[in-house]
């Protein structure tokens, strides 16, 4: 037994023991080949297991590893032998290989740029492989990527909002990207990079995680581009006009845009802040005028516009280390809106009707101006925000009520906003330090006129007219100090601080001329709050673990008719698992009691709207929430594909109720009722989007599904309303051939809303688009438009639109010529149907009628 | 070592006494990416590179400073001419170096001043390397060309490279070689620094000329050496270049700012691949 057992000993040591190849190359007449690259592969397989090179005389010695076979396939190369490969049995006596002269044939081989590439946390899209003939601006790229969907002017990556839109790593427009994102040229980019986790503020890069993604621009060189719009039309007479010139420079860039036009772009999308960060929002607006509903799909088929805007913008970089930027924007917009809706106010005792004809105008002047001056280094964050903001609004309305009855109004709105928002960040000791100071004041005068009066049984009187005067003035400072400090992988974020925000609102009422001296149609009243806050947060980072938590308690002392004191805590924990470089699954809850903001606090009547009078009770108002979510996003980079789902589930319940009583027209009276109330939602959304390379084809499918139900209170009748809604599109891109490419979007859905009194309504709807371009040859592009909207409303037939453009481009001045042809088969009128919690309202509005418009867009 | 030596020796003396130039049978062309501050991702750049194949010897270098090296030779003008405008346009660099091998180790040819070249601001080291390749017994391909990964370490890091098992060229992108086929990819693991092939032109025929060896012999310092003084010239690139005469400043103030700019710019070059390999 023993000796068996040395004998397998011995056999196994010798199969193991290091073995070699011994061998000369040489050619047919006998002489040494040097250089010859010498390596082996077990028979049938290909992988290399090991290599050499001849010496000067042709001789080797290649190693092998341990192997139990008693053959290999040897395998010689050079350049000017070609290739040899020969198996052969393991041994260790010299072996001699002829290899004939014959030079290798190498065939021209170019690496295809890859369209998509990953580097670490930035993926970098290569905007050659995603343009097409069509392409412009480097939205039409962007709007293509695999991972990426545009809602609107906004852009989102996995189904989040990007953080931060950059030109060459330079942050230049502060989350206004818009601008350049619709006239940067595609010619001027290079590549367009998502960074993933991207913490843009450099101090706490290491120290504190970030789930959001930024986008950046990559020019191919500094420049000075842009692109311009020439055009006209009729009829009436059209105008669109558009130049903006962009510098980018390393230390400078400066972005100048002036547009106007009446074909239905609003334009001053473009200076709206798209995301998140110091911004402001505009102060409450009490009183409208009645509205109609725009149709849910391009503005530009129905908006009947007049605008002029101007913007610049400009960043410089200087030397010791500071950014300044600085920007100033006006625009001037008139909006005529057009419609008939038709209301029907389900209460418990009957189903009244309304047919409202409306026709408004609407009148915008905005001016907003911003300067910034930020420090953002590996030792320190310093950012100063300073932005000021002037809106003059003046709405015209006319209503025609039941046929019959006329009824006009006239809206004024103003709003100056001043807001200051310093933050700064500094390692001290082992710790970072983060101040935080944010201050914010408003001055909204509002005034509403209304001909002939309304609400005779709450005025007691009938009048000719009546007006309704709000004045608006609030002031907030917010002071935040944190510490962080780094244990391991953990981080402590304790966080204090203090709010202080005040509200003044004084409101009356004039009836013919003569106010209302009845303090129930009067407000004046002032408001404040402060609250003083503790927070802890508790991160943890791993390498496939990311937790994010805080608990914030605050407690506020509240001022307003009586003085008041109320807690909150708002926890909030974020936990993500990167199970690899594909997948990875996010936890989030959220939740915590909130008390209502100031706005609500009035005790006297106010006209909101010439159908709508409310007066609330002095009370604060308070929320108890809990809202967890799953999210999960997946990526595959070599097979282009991306996809995100999410489920989130909000419950909140109220300690009161928005109690709405309609009078026997349909005018309604809002008060607050002291009974608890409840609302639960239900949400699950996802998309997936791949990219196929070899068929140049983007496929994109998009689905969602809601379903809620909440408490409502209609004259003093408790009910509850169940929704349910859900859609799905899918949008198909193909720019595989040569002559033409096609575009094709499809969207499904349905919305179920159920009342109380076993009401119910349900809507269905589907919108289709197929849009060829169609190149006969280089220069010429001819585009046809199709939308189809289906639905299931019994008054309204589907719509069909065509649209057609005729484009002839001059590629030397990166010019086109278009001739385009909006509405060809004329439709005058877009029906749609929809429900609140009492109403079900159809309204139909009246579309921008067939046009024509010729123009000429340059890029430079 | 003697053999090599005196092979290296009778190449230096042909080409010394008849400037041979070379025809280049394979131009492969890489894509260089390189970070400048390790800190710092936003500081990548990236290059397009040249390999230049005549058998046994290769030339790695800027595409376009190999452009301008035979455009200049074609129309026989040298550095010490001055570089003609339309030439010095078409063919902007920021990888001022060649690095030659012929069977002995890495003739390297460098000028770190960001100056239009002369003969003069030329430095030359040799470096003697020899990578050890572990095969990793995986394979897979890049663009339809057959791989197989090796990793190598060199002094701090290692890397990993993908070569094609049917192209039997050893040679690679910038020192590395040795392998038993042409280095298609090859990234250190921090990814400070990547090599990816684009092209294989098999017809390049492009004109290569060693340098002179009257002259690298005359400018041959160490690559310790070499570092040294880029570094100190990237310091004091402001006074050293007003030292020689190629700058004027008169404004003290604009020279102090200028100093400055240098002393930053040096700091976020802390990445070099030479102090590597």
């Amino acid at each position: 037994m023993i000796r068996i057992t040395l004998l397998l000993l011995f056999l196994s040591y010798n199969l193991l023991a290091q073995k070699y190849i011994n061998g000369q190359v040489i050619d047919q007449d006998a002489k040494p080949i040097a250089g010859v690259n010498v390596t082996y592969s077990l028979i049938n397989q290909k992988t290399i297991l090991a290599f050499t090179r001849t010496a000067e005389d042709g001789t080797f010695k290649l190693n092998l590893k341990p192997t139990e076979a008693d053959s290999i396939t040897l395998i010689l190369n050079h350049m000017s032998y070609g290739k040899v490969s020969e198996n052969i049995r393991i041994s260790t006596d010299l072996q001699t290989f002829i290899m004939e002269a014959h030079n290798k044939e190498l065939d021209a081989i170019v690496v295809k740029q890859k369209a998509i590439l990953q580097d670490q946390d930035t993926l970098t899209f290569n905007v050659n492989a995603f343009s097409s003939q069509q392409d412009r601006v480097i939205a039409d790229i962007i709007k293509k990527l695999p991972g990426v969907e545009m809602q609107g002017d906004r852009i989102l990556y996995q189904g989040k909002p990007i953080q931060k839109y950059m030109v060459n790593n330079l942050d230049l427009m502060e989350g206004r990207y818009g601008i350049i994102n619709n006239n940067l040229p595609i010619d001027a980019v290079r590549n367009v990079q998502i960074i993933e986790n991207n913490q843009p503020i450099k101090i706490l890069d290491s120290l504190v995680f970030s789930d959001k993604a930024s986008l950046n621009i990559e020019l191919k060189k500094f420049t000075t581009t842009g692109s311009g719009k020439f055009g006209i039309g009729a009829s009436p007479a059209l105008w669109n006009a558009n130049i903006t010139p962009m510098t980018f420079n390393k230390s400078f860039q400066m972005i100048n845009s002036f547009q106007s036009n009446n074909i239905g772009l609003n334009v001053a999308n473009q200076l709206s802040s798209l995301s998140s960060g110091t911004s402001i929002s505009p102060a409450p607006s009490y009183l409208n005028v009645r509205n109609t509903t725009t149709p849910g799909f391009d503005e530009r088929r129905w908006l009947d516009n007049k605008i002029f805007l101007g913007s610049s913008n400009f960043l410089k970089k200087l030397n010791n280390g500071l950014e300044l930027k600085g920007n100033i924007s006006y625009y001037d917009d008139t909006q005529n809106k057009k419609g008939v809706t038709n209301t029907q106010y389900f209460t418990s005792q009957e189903i009244i009707q309304n047919r409202e004809e409306i026709s408004n105008t609407n009148q915008i002047n905005a001016l907003n101006l911003g300067l910034l001056v930020e420090q953002n280094e590996k030792s320190i964050y310093l950012k100063n925000t300073f932005l000021m903001n002037k809106r003059w609004n003046v709405d015209f309305g006319k209503v025609i009520l039941n046929t019959n009855t006329p009824i006009s109004q006239k809206r004024n709105y103003e709003d100056l906003v001043l807001l200051n928002h310093l933050s700064a960040k500094r390692i001290i000791g082992k710790q970072l330090i983060d101040i935080s100071s944010k201050m914010e004041y408003h001055d909204a005068p509002q005034r509403l006129w209304i001909t002939p009066g309304q609400f005779e049984s709450i005025f007691n009187q009938e009048s000719k007219e009546m007006e309704q005067m709000v004045f608006f003035k609030s002031f907030s400072w917010k002071n935040e100090l944190s510490f962080i400090r780094k244990i391991k992988d953990w981080r402590l974020i304790p966080k204090m601080g203090i709010n202080y925000q005040n509200n003044y609102l004084d409101s009356y009422i004039t009836v013919d001329k003569s106010v209302l001296e009845d303090s129930l149609f009067r407000n004046n009243t002032k408001n404040s709050v402060i609250e003083t806050f503790i927070s802890t947060g508790i991160n943890l980072e791993k390498t496939k673990w990311k937790l994010n938590s805080n608990f914030p308690i605050s407690l506020n002392a509240y001022h307003f008719t009586k003085n008041e004191i109320r807690t909150t805590f708002n926890p909030n924990i974020n936990l993500t698992w990167l199970i690899n470089s594909s997948h990875n699954l996010t936890f989030n809850l959220n939740g915590g009691n909130r008390i209502g903001d100031l706005n609500n606090f009035y005790n006297g009547y106010i006209i909101n709207q010439y159908r709508n009078i409310q007066r609330y009770e002095m009370r604060l108002l308070e929320t108890q929430s809990l809202n967890p979510s799953l999210s999960y996003a997946f990526k595959n980079i070599t097979k282009a594909t991306f996809a995100n789902f999410a489920y989130n589930y909000s419950l909140s319940r109220r300690d009161f109720i928005f109690n709405t009583n309609i009078d026997s027209l349909g005018r309604n009276n809002t008060q607050i009722a002291d009974q608890n109330s409840q609302t639960a939602s239900h949400r699950i959304n996802g998309g997936i989007t791949k990219i196929f390379m070899d068929i140049k084809t983007n496929v994109k499918v998009h689905t969602q599904l809601n379903w809620a139900n909440a408490d409502y209170l209609l004259n003093n009748k408790w009910d509850q309303q169940h929704n349910f809604n859900n859609s799905i599109s899918l949008e198909l891109i193909n720019n595989y051939f040569n002559t033409f490419s096609v575009e094709y979007k499809t969207t499904l859905g349905q919305s179920h809303t159920k009342l109380g009194n076993n009401l119910s309504n349900q809507l269905k709807f589907g919108s289709q688009f197929l849009n060829f371009h169609i190149y006969p040859n280089k220069k010429q592009t001819f585009i046809l438009y199709n939308s189809y909207y289906t639905n299931n409303i019994a008054s309204q037939r589907n719509q069909y639109f065509m649209d057609a453009t005729y484009r002839y481009s001059i590629k030397k001045w990166k010019t086109d010529l278009e001739l385009t042809a909006n509405n060809l088969l004329n439709n005058k009128n877009y029906v749609q149907q929809f429900a609140t919690t009492y109403e079900l309202i159809q309204s139909s509005f009246q579309l921008r009628p067939r046009q024509f418009f010729i123009s000429t867009n340059f890029r430079f | 070592m003697l053999r090599i030596s005196f092979i290296i020796i009778s190449i230096l003396m042909c080409i010394k006494s008849y400037a041979q130039v070379y025809t280049s049978k394979y131009q492969i062309l890489y894509n260089f990416t390189y970070q400048r501050d390790s800190t710092n991702k936003a500081t990548k750049k990236s290059e397009v590179m040249e390999l230049l194949v005549h058998d046994s010897l290769t030339v790695y270098q800027s595409l376009n400073k190999g452009l301008r090296d035979s455009m200049l030779l074609a129309r026989g003008l040298s550095y010490n001419n001055g570089t003609p405008p339309d030439i010095m346009n078409a063919t902007e660099h920021n990888l001022r170096f060649s690095i030659f091998k012929n069977y002995g180790p890495f003739l390297v040819q460098h000028n770190y001043t960001p100056n239009n070249s002369d003969d003069k601001t030329y430095k030359y080291y040799k470096d003697d390397i020899s990578l050890e390749w572990e095969l990793m017994g995986v394979d897979s391909t890049i663009s339809g060309i057959g791989v197989q990964k090796a990793i190598t370490k060199t002094k701090n890091t290692t890397w990993e490279a993908w070569f094609a098992t049917e192209i039997p060229i050893s040679a690679g992108p910038y020192k590395f070689h040795g392998l038993p086929g042409l280095i298609v990819k090859l990234q250190d693991v921090n990814h400070y620094w990547t090599f990816e092939m684009q092209e294989i032109n098999p017809k390049s025929q492009r004109k290569i000329q060693l340098p002179d060896s009257k002259l690298w012999a005359k400018n041959l310092i160490t690559k310790q050496d070499l570092i040294k003084e880029r570094k100190y010239y990237i310091e004091n690139a402001t006074l050293i270049d007003i030292a020689n005469k190629l700058i004027v400043v008169d404004d003290e103030n604009f020279k102090i700012q200028l100093m400055n700019n240098d002393k930053k710019r040096a700091a976020i070059n802390n990445l070099w691949i030479e102090t590597e390999i």
